[in-house]
C-alpha cells in the first residue's frame, strides 16, 4: 500500500485529476467575480496576409504590423466582350483589437484600391478610379471579412454597399511542433505539460494568432490498461475535446499553451494502491487529432495533425508522450 | 467487464405527421450492459444520446449481498487488510429514444431505474431535476444488518467554500473536502477536465450538488458538464469524476452573402461610359 495515499486518505480526502488529463485550454475564458462569462477567444488577429476573395475579385494583400499593401484583381464583368482583368493597387491599415479576457478578439481593417490598370474604357464601361473596403475579421478562423465598401461616383456623391470576403486558400498549419515544458506542480506534479508551435507554409510567425484549435479523438490504437473495467472507479483515459486559443501570450503568436498529459499524483497513488505490482508498467494510448477553426467564427473545423498520446506508469516512474516527445521522471 | 459491451443499437422510428403528412424521425437506442455498476455506463450512453447532462450519485455498498470478490488478477486480493470486493454485477436492458423534452428524458431514466430494481441490483435510486440538469441519486442501500436503509447523498450536504480565485480542480477539491468533513465519508476527486483554469468562487451553506453545478457554469458556460459520484469499494471512498460533454456542433456561419452589385446590375467596380 502506498504510504502517501494512506497519509492523504487519513486526512479524509484524496485529490486526483483526470485519467485523461486533457485540460480544456480555453485561456481567456476564466470566470470572473461577477459571475458566469461567455467563453470567447480574446486573442486579436494581427496578420491578414493572403488572398481574400469574393465573386469576381481577389485581394492579394500583405497585411501585418498595422499596414496593408498589395493588389486587387477584378474580373471585368463586361463580358462577353473579353475585357481584361483590372488590377488595382491596394494600401491600407489594420487595427487589432485590444486583448481582453472574455471579450472576442478581432481586427478592423481599411483597404483602399486605386490606380486601376487598365484604366480605359472597355465595352462601354470604365473602372471605378478607387474603392474603399472597411471591415472586420473575427478571430477563431480568421478567414472571413465583412464590412462596407464605398467609392466615388463620377458626377459626385458616393456609392456604398456591403461585402464579404473569404480567405482562399485558408491558412492551415503544415505542421505542429510539440515542445516539452516539464512537469507541473502540486497535485499535477505527475502531469507533463506540452507547448505547441503551429508551422505556416508561408513561414509567417504570426499568421495563426487568433485562431482556435481543438483536440478530437482520431483513429488508431486506443486503450487504457491501467483501468480495470467495472472495478476501478476512474473513467477510461479519453480525449476531452479541449480547445486552445492560439497566440494568447505575446511573443508566442503561433503557439498554443499547454496540453497537460498524465495522471495526477493521487491517481498515480490510487493505481499503485489498487493494482498488483505485476500490473506495472501500465498505461494508456489515445489517437489525438488536432483540428483548427475555419469558415468564420462559428463555422467548422479542419484537421491539421494527428498523433498518439501515451501515458505510462510504473511503481516508481511516470511518463507522458505527445507526438513522439516524451517526458518522464521518477515519482515520488 | 468491458464497457464496450454496452450495445447501442439505433433503429429508426417513423412517426407520421397529421395535417402535413410530414415525417419526423426519432432515434431509438437500446442500452444492454452487464457491469458491476451498470447504471454508470447506462447513464453515459443515455447522456450522450440526450446531448444534455445526467449526473449520477452512487450508493455506498456495504452488505455482502451487494458485493462480490474481484476476480481480475491485476487487482490486489487485499487492500488495506480487507479483501477486495466490488459491487455485484448485473445486467440492464432498456430501450429509450433521443427525446429532447425533459419529461420524456425523466421517463426514460425512470424506466432505467425500474429495470434496475427488476434485476434486483444493489441499492435504490431516484431521478431529480435541479440546476437545469438531471440527477440519478442513490436513496437506499442494504445496511450491515441486512435491511434497506435510507440514504442522504453526500452531494446534498451543505458546504462552505471561502471566496478565492483558484483553479477549478482546487475548488472541486475544497468542495469535496467540505463534504468529506461534514458527511463522514471520503470523497476523492477524480477526473476534472478543467484543471488549469482559474475561477473566482465561494459557497455559503450551499449543497455540494448546487455548488458543483454553479462551478461548472462559471468554468465553462459554453459546455455542459456532468459528474459521476462513484462509490469505490476498494478504497471505501467516493470518487467524484467530472465529465465535459462534447461541445455543441456550431451551426454554419450564415454571414456568407453574395456581394451586391449596383442597383442597375452593373458591377460596383465599373462606371458606365458617359456619351
Amino acid at each position: 500500500m502506498n504510504l502517501l495515499f494512506l497519509k492523504a486518505a487519513r486526512l479524509g480526502i484524496v485529490l486526483s485529476v483526470c485519467a485523461a488529463f486533457q485540460a480544456n485550454g480555453q485561456i481567456g475564458c476564466q470566470g470572473t467575480p461577477s459571475g458566469p462569462v461567455v467563453c470567447n477567444d480574446p486573442v486579436p488577429i494581427v496578420n491578414l496576409s493572403g488572398a481574400w476573395a469574393a465573386t469576381g475579385e481577389v485581394w492579394n494583400v500583405s497585411a501585418s504590423g498595422g499596414s496593408a499593401f498589395g493588389t486587387v484583381s477584378v474580373q471585368n464583368p463586361a463580358a462577353p466582350f473579353s475585357c481584361p482583368t483590372i488590377v488595382y493597387s491596394v494600401s491600407g491599415t489594420l487595427s487589432p483589437s485590444f486583448q481582453t479576457d472574455n471579450l472576442p478578439g478581432f481586427v478592423n481593417f481599411s483597404w483602399n484600391a486605386s490606380n486601376p490598370n487598365p484604366a480605359g474604357a472597355c465595352a462601354n464601361f470604365t473602372p471605378a478610379p478607387s474603392m474603399n473596403y472597411t471591415g472586420t475579421v473575427a478571430n477563431k478562423s480568421n478567414d472571413r471579412a465583412t464590412g462596407n465598401w464605398s467609392r466615388p461616383l463620377p458626377g459626385g456623391g458616393t456609392l456604398t454597399g456591403t461585402f464579404t470576403l473569404n480567405k482562399n486558400p485558408r491558412d492551415i498549419p503544415t505542421n505542429e511542433i510539440t515542445n516539452a515544458v516539464g512537469f507541473s506542480s502540486g497535485l499535477l506534479e505527475t502531469v507533463a505539460q506540452f507547448r505547441q508551435q503551429l508551422v505556416a507554409g508561408s513561414g509567417s510567425s504570426d499568421i495563426f494568432k487568433g485562431r482556435q484549435v481543438t483536440e478530437t479523438t482520431g483513429t488508431g490504437p486506443n486503450f487504457d490498461n491501467c483501468r480495470v473495467e467495472g472495478v476501478t472507479s476512474v473513467p477510461r483515459y479519453a480525449i476531452n475535446n479541449a480547445r486552445w486559443n492560439v497566440g494568447y501570450y505575446g511573443g508566442l503568436e503561433n503557439w498554443w499553451v499547454d496540453d497537460y498529459i498524465g495522471w495526477n499524483t493521487t491517481q498515480v497513488n490510487y493505481y499503485r494502491t489498487v493494482l498488483t505490482p505485476q500490473s506495472f508498467p501500465c498505461g494508456a494510448q489515445l489517437p489525438q487529432a488536432m483540428v483548427i477553426a475555419v469558415d468564420g467564427s462559428f463555422g467548422s473545423t479542419t484537421q491539421y495533425k494527428a498523433h498518439p498520446i501515451i501515458v505510462q506508469l510504473t511503481m516508481t516512474t511516470v511518463s507522458s508522450t505527445r507526438d513522439g516527445v516524451t517526458q518522464a521522471k521518477p515519482w515520488p | 467487464m468491458n464497457r464496450g459491451q454496452v450495445v447501442l443499437q439505433w433503429t429508426l422510428l417513423i412517426f407520421s405527421g397529421l395535417a402535413s403528412s410530414a415525417l419526423l424521425a426519432q432515434k431509438q437506442a437500446i442500452v444492454n450492459v452487464t457491469e458491476h455498476r451498470p447504471l454508470w455506463p447506462a447513464l453515459d450512453q443515455m447522456e450522450q444520446a440526450f446531448g444534455s447532462a445526467v449526473n449520477y450519485e452512487d450508493v455506498p455498498y456495504e452488505h455482502p449481498d451487494d458485493l462480490e470478490a474481484v476476480t481480475d488478477p491485476r487487482v490486489r486480493a487485499y487492500i488495506g487488510g480487507r479483501p477486495s470486493r466490488v459491487p455485484r454485477k448485473g445486467t440492464l436492458v432498456v430501450a429509450f429514444d433521443d427525446s429532447t423534452s425533459e419529461p420524456a428524458r425523466v421517463t426514460h431514466l425512470n424506466s432505467l431505474l425500474a429495470a434496475y430494481r427488476q434485476a434486483g441490483l444493489p441499492g435504490d435510486f431516484r431521478v431529480e431535476i435541479a440546476n437545469g440538469m438531471l440527477y440519478v441519486v442513490g436513496t437506499k442501500v442494504k445496511g450491515a444488518d441486512g435491511r434497506l436503509r435510507d440514504l442522504i447523498s453526500p452531494m446534498s450536504i451543505r458546504v462552505d467554500v471561502t471566496f478565492g480565485r483558484r483553479t477549478v480542480i482546487e475548488t472541486v477539491a475544497l468542495i469535496a473536502e467540505a463534504v468529506s468533513k461534514a458527511g463522514g465519508v471520503r470523497v476523492l476527486v477524480g477526473q476534472v477536465p478543467f484543471a488549469p483554469e482559474v475561477v473566482s468562487f465561494e459557497a455559503r451553506r450551499e449543497t455540494a450538488r448546487d455548488a458543483i453545478a454553479r462551478l461548472f457554469r462559471e468554468a465553462h458556460p459554453e459546455r455542459q458538464t456532468s459528474y459521476r459520484m462513484l462509490f469505490d469499494t476498494l478504497v471505501s471512498s467516493y470518487m467524484l469524476n467530472l465529465n465535459a460533454l462534447p461541445p455543441n456542433v456550431p451551426s454554419t456561419d450564415s454571414s456568407v452573402r453574395v456581394p451586391p452589385d449596383q442597383p442597375n446590375g452593373v458591377s460596383k467596380w465599373l462606371n458606365p461610359v458617359q456619351r
